[in-house]
């Protein structure tokens, strides 16, 4: 109310002025939260809809056709299909474009917007509003086929035109000085196995790219392969990577991450390794604005709005999802039958539950009977058949690791009951290959990875960060993970054309194609998806004594 | 032959550390004759070309729909060859909701469409299918249709990956990644047995003007 208020005042003194210079008497901050809702949500500072004419006429709310939607978070545009479009940021629109990006001239790069684009003089103050709001260029040239123009007073459009000379205008922190700096947050407890598995992917990325600036600073053969691949700042940048270790309760990482984070503002955390909670390092990225892409943790923050932290998958939760799904879509197996779900009450068994919970209610009326096996209870057989016999349950789904495979080996040999068995198989761990053969049969399993059978093809590309050492010295998964976020970290790096912006990295990884990496079946992106692997086969084990997983889905059921 | 060496191992090094030359979106039909081989720089004619070229691409196809079963932004299973079988005009498109130019055009020609409907909402039949199905479920897709204020005539697919990429293959409209995708519309001729086939930004006058044409409104 106060800043509404003293936008009035501020409004009010100016119009006398000239229309485009009210947003200068507006604070910084007033210029960031109004212009960034107006270019972010497209609602005025009014709270109104901003009102734009899109595909020509077609007048439409700019709530579902916002700046963002094209431009991205950064402003400095995308490339969609066929689609260029153009950065929106003040540093850009106010300098001319000409037929190749300012200092990237002799870049053979596919990426590089501007050669698909015809050169235009600087945009002014003017005639950047007479383009938002006609849609005519400064080469008089129509931008209406692809973008809206929008109809805003000319307080509005100040403040639009005055945030777009902030976004993106100075390269984040962490990117100073010719170098990029990365850190790692390392939850202490955490399996050292798995820690410094995960660190040799990360490591061997650094190392290398160091070795690659101080190669092309010295043999001019080398630059000018890099100059082609990387462009002329990304070839000679230097990286370094920080291991930030939390120790202690997890309210007391917050004080931590501060304290590391003023020594060292790092432009990116890459991975990151926790056994248990994630939730305070997610927090701190968010409100840094502090990319942190594919951290190894169990339990991802799920919401629909952060932005920060890019998870490998919705972790231990999405098996339970996938598992309600796949059911779900067997609706001749339920003809009015129950599921009978027990669940250890442990973090692992309540995430596991309350995703299959979750997803079973919005897509059956199926009735659950929740049994919870409490943190030192075994699942007890006799008492188990019983109620199997007298419920007649569809399904009996389990969630808890090798403890209870007595009981579910029990479960299995009850002649009277017809119905499917399912579990958790990566909680199961190594015991999920010994399973007895009746067991096998019977048991359905959530697996959230690719086949290991069909993973083999991936191992050579996992070498090649090894330098020579053998692979079963490392914890593969672990490795895998990190192998991943150095994969996509790479992509991200080459396409970004010299502009070090958090957002703009992010950006970056949202428009990568899907990809096929170690351990997942699939990764795909898209703007604000934020777990990167969406899917989970249901499998059974196969016969014999080195048994291979059997495909009972698709790696994703709707 | 020690220099050549030590160069191999650092460009291979370039590739591994930063994930090779990706295949971006840049990288597809409707852009592969502007690709420069002139270090970096494309030459006045193909600017030329660009700026003068139509605003979209129309042919008149014939398609062998699969009858596959999808779900829809209600999470009702439906057969799409069920859901063709209607006497109604029927327009189809390809859509993913977090799509940032392509789809937001897209559906803003069914809204449009919408409006001059009316009353009559279900008087034509507007399909989007999903291409990100990963992602798109039955509830981010009716999220989208609302995003949109769409309303009851518009019916959002999504589906398994395989059985999308066969519709996708049957529209010819398969283009591998989602993120190299067209632009296109598919407007159903009167006699079921051919499409308009519209491939570009088309606006909002042009996309009335097909379907007219097509005697569909």
């Amino acid at each position: 109310m106060i800043l509404r208020w003293s936008l009035m005042v501020a409004l009010l003194l100016l119009f006398a002025g000239a229309g485009l210079t009210f947003a200068a008497e507006l604070t910084p901050e007033q210029i960031k939260t109004f212009g960034e809702r107006m270019y972010r949500e497209g609602v005025l500072p009014n709270g109104e809809p901003m009102q734009a004419f899109a595909a020509g006429e077609i007048q439409v709310e700019a709530t579902s056709f916002t700046c963002i939607s094209c431009h991205l978070r950064s402003g400095l545009g995308a490339i969609e299909g066929s689609i260029i479009t153009p950065p929106a940021t003040g540093k850009i629109l106010y300098e001319e474009r000409t037929i190749s990006i300012k200092g990237n001239e002799f870049v053979p790069s596919y990426h590089s917007y501007a050669v698909y684009l015809p050169p235009r003089p600087a945009y002014t103050d003017e005639t950047l509003a007479r383009m938002i709001a006609s849609g005519v260029d400064p080469n008089g040239r129509s931008t209406m086929k692809l973008m809206p123009r929008y109809q805003l007073n000319d307080e509005d459009m100040a403040i639009l035109i005055a945030y777009l000379k902030t976004l993106s205008n100075e390269f984040s922190v962490g990117s100073e000085k010719g170098m990029l700096h990365f850190a790692t947050v390392i939850v202490e407890g955490a399996d050292p196995a798995r820690v410094e598995s995960m660190m040799v992917p990360l490591q061997f990325s650094v190392d290398r790219k160091n070795s690659l600036a101080t190669a092309s600073a010295n043999n001019d053969r080398v630059a000018r392969m890099a100059y082609n691949m990387l462009g002329p700042d990304l070839l000679a940048r230097r990286f370094t990577l920080e291991r930030w270790v939390l120790k202690g309760s997890p309210d007391t990482w917050r004080a931590q991450l501060e304290d590391y984070y003023r020594k060292n503002p790092v432009f990116a955390l890459l991975g990151g390794i926790s056994d248990g909670e994630w939730e305070p390092v997610h927090r701190f990225c968010e409100d840094k604005q502090l990319p942190d892409i594919f951290p190894q943790v169990n339990y991802p923050v799920i919401d629909n709005h952060s932005w920060y932290t890019i998870y490998l998958s919705r972790g231990i939760r999405q098996e339970g999802e996938a598992a309600a799904r796949y059911l779900a879509g067997m609706s001749d197996l339920f003809k009015g039958k129950k599921v009978l779900q027990i669940s250890r009450d442990s973090k692992r068994g309540r995430t596991l539950r309350d995703g299959f919970n979750q997803v079973w209610k919005q897509k059956t009326s199926a009735p659950i009977i929740d049994i919870t096996l409490a943190s030192d209870a075994e699942l007890n057989k006799q008492q188990l058949g019983k109620i199997i016999k007298k419920q007649q349950p569809a399904v009996v789904v389990v969630w808890d690791g090798q403890r209870s495979l007595p009981a579910l080996e029990s479960v299995a040999k009850i002649s009277a009951w017809k119905g499917l068995l399912l579990t958790s198989g990566s909680w199961l761990g190594d015991e999920l290959w010994t399973l007895p053969d009746n067991l096998r049969k019977k048991l359905y399993m959530t697996w959230p990875y690719r086949l290991p059978q069909e993973n083999g093809r991936f191992d050579l590309s996992l070498k090649r960060v090894l330098s020579g050492r053998p692979l079963d010295m490392f914890n593969v998964e672990a490795l895998s993970k990190a192998y991943i976020a150095n994969e996509v970290l790479g992509k991200a790096l080459t396409e970004m054309r010299g502009e070090y912006y958090r957002d703009f990295f992010l950006d970056n990884i949202d428009m990568l194609d899907d990809t096929y990496f170690p351990l997942y079946e699939r990764l795909s992106f898209g703007q604000g998806q934020r777990y990167a692997s969406k899917g989970c086969f249901i499998v059974q084990l196969g016969k014999g004594e080195n048994p291979q997983l059997e495909r009972r889905s698709e790696w994703v059921t709707r | 032959m020690r220099s050549k060496l030590l160069l191999g191992l650092l460009m291979l090094s370039v590739i591994v550390v930063l994930g090779g030359c990706s295949t971006h979106p840049m990288n597809h039909e409707g852009m592969k004759g502007h690709q420069m081989d002139n270090g970096g720089k494309m030459d006045h004619s193909a600017h030329q070309a660009m700026m003068q070229r139509k605003d979209y691409d129309r042919k008149i196809q014939s398609y062998q729909v699969p009858d596959l079963l999808l779900t829809n932004n209600h999470g009702q299973h439906v057969s799409l060859a069920r859901l063709l079988d209607t006497d109604k005009p029927v327009i189809l498109n390809f859509i993913y909701a977090t799509c940032t130019t392509i789809c937001p055009m897209l559906s803003m020609g069914y809204i449009d469409l919408q409006r001059e409907l009316g009353d009559q909402p279900d008087k034509v039949m507007m399909i989007s299918i999903t291409i990100d199905p990963e992602h798109d479920t039955p509830e981010v897709l009716e999220a989208y249709r609302q995003k949109f204020h769409g309303n009851s005539g518009w019916t959002l697919l999504t589906g398994n990956r395989s059985d999308i990429d066969n519709v996708m293959t049957s529209f010819d409209a398969y283009f591998g990644d989602k993120m190299d995708h067209q632009p296109l519309n598919f407007i159903r001729l009167p006699d079921k047995s051919k499409w308009v086939r519209l491939n570009g930004m088309i606006n909002g006058k042009d996309f009335i003007h097909e379907m007219k044409m097509a005697g569909v409104y």
